[in-house]
């Protein structure tokens, strides 16, 4: 038996099937590309999907956690975060993150590809809103998107391929405070089939999104992208876990080295290698395929993988109502959201922004947990109390903090921990900034205000919980200096010309948005250019 | 684990203390989470079975609220997983969730009739006029 199995070459090696991997794999396919995928998960498996039963809301945190610590499955690799103020929530499977996220499709505004130029601080994209408009067209086509044209707080676009979810009573409780009070909100975006739509079926507000859809109307990528891409004839290869990249001496890369789960080591050569692994499993790759002649990690000239790791810190209001809002259905999912407080102030005392995500708060056992309630604890006498003010009566405002770039906030590979087949760990090192910090107390107390004003009789801020680093952002910057970034504007590595990164590790600022459009548009601009130039393109010999 | 009765008389005490009767609902002993509920329960979240028998044996006769006072101070994971696990089999009680108006997380077909253009909500927004930095590119 050979130490190491030589898998057929291809044209492109992508790693990940999450959203980055589908939308470049589908491009390239249509583009008449050999591919293979590493996916270091399996398919989702829905049969644990519960919303349809009574036990729905027990087998949440089990089943379906994001935390890859928590879940410890064999697809995952454990994250040392005990030198970090947030836990990376992701998930290991076809479909990565997009099987457990709330499916908030947020376009990044104008101002967040223009930050140096318009703040002052942070870094520019090297490309515009305008240039990425005909990405997330497409993209959202694919992706099943529901929503409105016309929001005030975007440029004027064309319409969404599905229409917006309903406001519900909540919904419409807020948008009118929003109109007394002149503050902007909107009929929320989601990658939420509203109706039928290509494979996805109509949504029906189990308000179960994050937790497994029964249905199959979310816009997750294992449904939306990879049965179709099997068919194409995509090689999807799953449970292959990325040792690391293969370089020749001509400074290029070869492919990758990957283990199987039966611990048996393949070669997978390919003339492109694509990383598409998210902002810490992608540097994490990088740093493990340095070898002797790169010590640094590979295309890491910069010294910038791994570094200026942003996660979007969050924060949640909750208001109770006198009226039924029939908040325990929904779209999870938001139903409005609001960019009023998103463009930068200085007078605040911080830069930057957020965006806020009205949600449902979910059934009675989520009514009771430490999450969102914090310290106004259910129990004892005035349970039943409680239970009724609450259930059906709360709205949740969800605030997406935008995280400016540091430094020292970094995936570095940790010198003791490592994964199942022991290849080091990511360990986390990340502080809050103090920006951070005032921008997050600042929207925390403005969203009291939105939902006081909609007549809220109590509200609830939310105690900060780690598990909330669902955006892995920043870790192989965009740029055109090689000495200041990973990558070019089209996500090629400055140091290894075949090699690509279209992750959102690429972003040079984190906006304040949910992330999946702008990855996925990305993915689609860096693929389309990979495609318009393959014949320019270096390849091994 | 198999909890015996003696077992489940005692964490139905503790569980008392969390939900009692009250307001027309049952208590959670009422609401049998100790017995039917507990084994629901554990069918779903096995690994809960550890931390309850911790807290049985922590509790070592003492009064229920005692018990719970000890817990909220000293060892708030477990008393995070003894109130998941009380409340939880309390709603899976269906007399429960009928008195409380909750049938689970059932089927709501969206309404194809857009509700955002009730009372001219929309318009307001529009009326207001564009909120994003245009970036001159």
């Amino acid at each position: 038996m050979p130490s190491t199995y030589l898998d057929p070459p291809r044209d492109v090696l992508i790693i990940g099937a999450g959203p980055t991997g589908a939308v470049a794999a589908k491009r390239f396919a249509e583009a008449g590309m050999r591919i293979v995928v590493l996916e270091q998960g399996d398919w989702p498996d829905y049969s644990k999907a519960r919303a349809d039963h009574p036990d729905f809301e027990l087998t949440t945190g089990r089943n379906w956690s994001g935390n890859p610590n928590r879940r410890q499955a064999p697809s995952d690799y454990p994250i040392d975060d005990a030198q970090s103020d947030i836990s990376a929530v992701l998930y290991n499977a076809v479909g990565g993150g997009t099987v457990i996220y709330a499916a908030h499709w947020q376009r990044n505004m104008p101002s967040d590809f223009r930050v140096r130029t318009l703040d002052g601080i942070a870094d520019d994209w090297p490309l515009t809103y305008e240039e990425l408009e005909p990405y997330y067209e497409r993209v959202e086509i694919d992706f099943g998107v529901s929503g409105l044209a016309g929001d005030t707080a975007f440029p004027p676009g064309k319409d969404l391929p599905l229409p917006p979810a309903p406001l519900g009573p909540m919904g419409r409780i807020v948008a009118r405070a929003h109109n007394r009070m002149g503050w902007h909100w909107w009929p929320a975006p989601n990658a939420i089939a509203t109706r039928a739509y290509r494979n996805l079926n109509a949504c029906t507000q189990r308000a179960a999104c994050m937790w497994g859809c029964v249905e199959r109307a979310k816009g997750s990528v294992d449904h939306t992208h990879w049965p179709e891409l099997v068919k194409m004839g995509v090689r999807l290869i799953t449970g292959a876990r990325v040792r690391r990249l293969s370089v020749n001496g001509q400074g290029l890369v070869t492919g990758a080295v990957y283990v199987d789960r039966d611990g048996i080591e393949h070669s997978q050569n390919a003339a492109v290698t694509v990383l598409g692994a998210n902002g810490i499993g992608t540097p994490r790759i990088l740093l493990l395929s340095g070898g002797a002649k790169f010590p640094d990690g590979l295309a890491n000239s910069s010294g910038l993988v791994g570094r200026r790791l942003m996660m979007h810190p969050f924060g949640t209001v909750v208001g109770l109502f006198d009226e039924n809002l029939g908040s325990s259905h929904g779209v999870w999912g938001q139903h409005i959201h609001s960019l009023q407080f998103y463009e930068s102030d200085p007078a605040r005392g911080f830069l930057r922004g957020a965006k806020w995500g009205l949600q449902p708060t979910g059934g009675p056992l989520s009514m009771t947990r430490s999450y969102p309630w914090g310290d106004n604890p259910i129990w004892g006498p005035s349970f039943h109390t409680q239970l009724r003010k609450r259930l059906d009566h709360s709205a949740m405002w969800g605030i997406i903090c935008e995280d400016l770039p540091e430094a020292n906030n970094r995936v570095i590979l940790d010198s003791n921990l490592t994964d199942s087949d022991g290849i080091p760990a990511p360990k986390l090192l990340y502080r809050m900034s103090e920006n951070s910090r005032k921008l997050l107390q600042f929207h925390l107390e403005r969203a009291r205000e939105s939902l006081e004003a909609a007549g809220a009789k109590e509200t609830v801020i939310a105690p900060l919980i780690r598990e909330t680093g669902w955006h892995l952002l920043g870790t192989a910057k965009m740029g055109t200096d090689p000495k200041t970034s990973v990558v070019d504007a089209w996500g090629r590595c400055h140091d290894v010309p075949n090699l690509y990164i279209f992750d959102g590790s690429i972003w040079p600022t984190s906006s304040g948005m949910n992330p999946t459009a702008t990855i996925a548009a990305m993915a689609l601009r860096c693929a389309e250019h990979l495609v318009e130039e393959r014949k320019n393109q270096k390849v091994p010999g | 684990m198999i909890f015996n009765a003696t077992e489940r008389t005692i964490l139905a005490g503790l569980a008392d203390v969390l939900i009692p009767a009250g307001n027309g609902m049952p208590s959670a002993s009422e609401a049998g989470i100790a017995n039917e509920g507990l084994d629901r329960v554990l069918t779903v979240r096995p690994e809960i079975a550890d931390v309850l028998e911790s807290i049985l044996q922590m509790a070592d006769g003492r009064g229920s609220e005692r018990v719970i006072a000890e817990l909220q101070t000293n060892h708030p994971d477990a008393f995070g997983v003894l109130a998941e696990f009380a409340a939880a089999a309390y709603f899976l009680n269906a007399e429960v969730r009928k008195a409380i108006g909750y049938q689970g997380q059932t089927p709501h077909p969206i309404d194809p009739n857009p509700d955002y253009l009730e009372d001219g909500l929309l318009q307001s927004v529009m009326d207001r006029g564009l909120i994003y930095r245009p970036t001159g590119d």
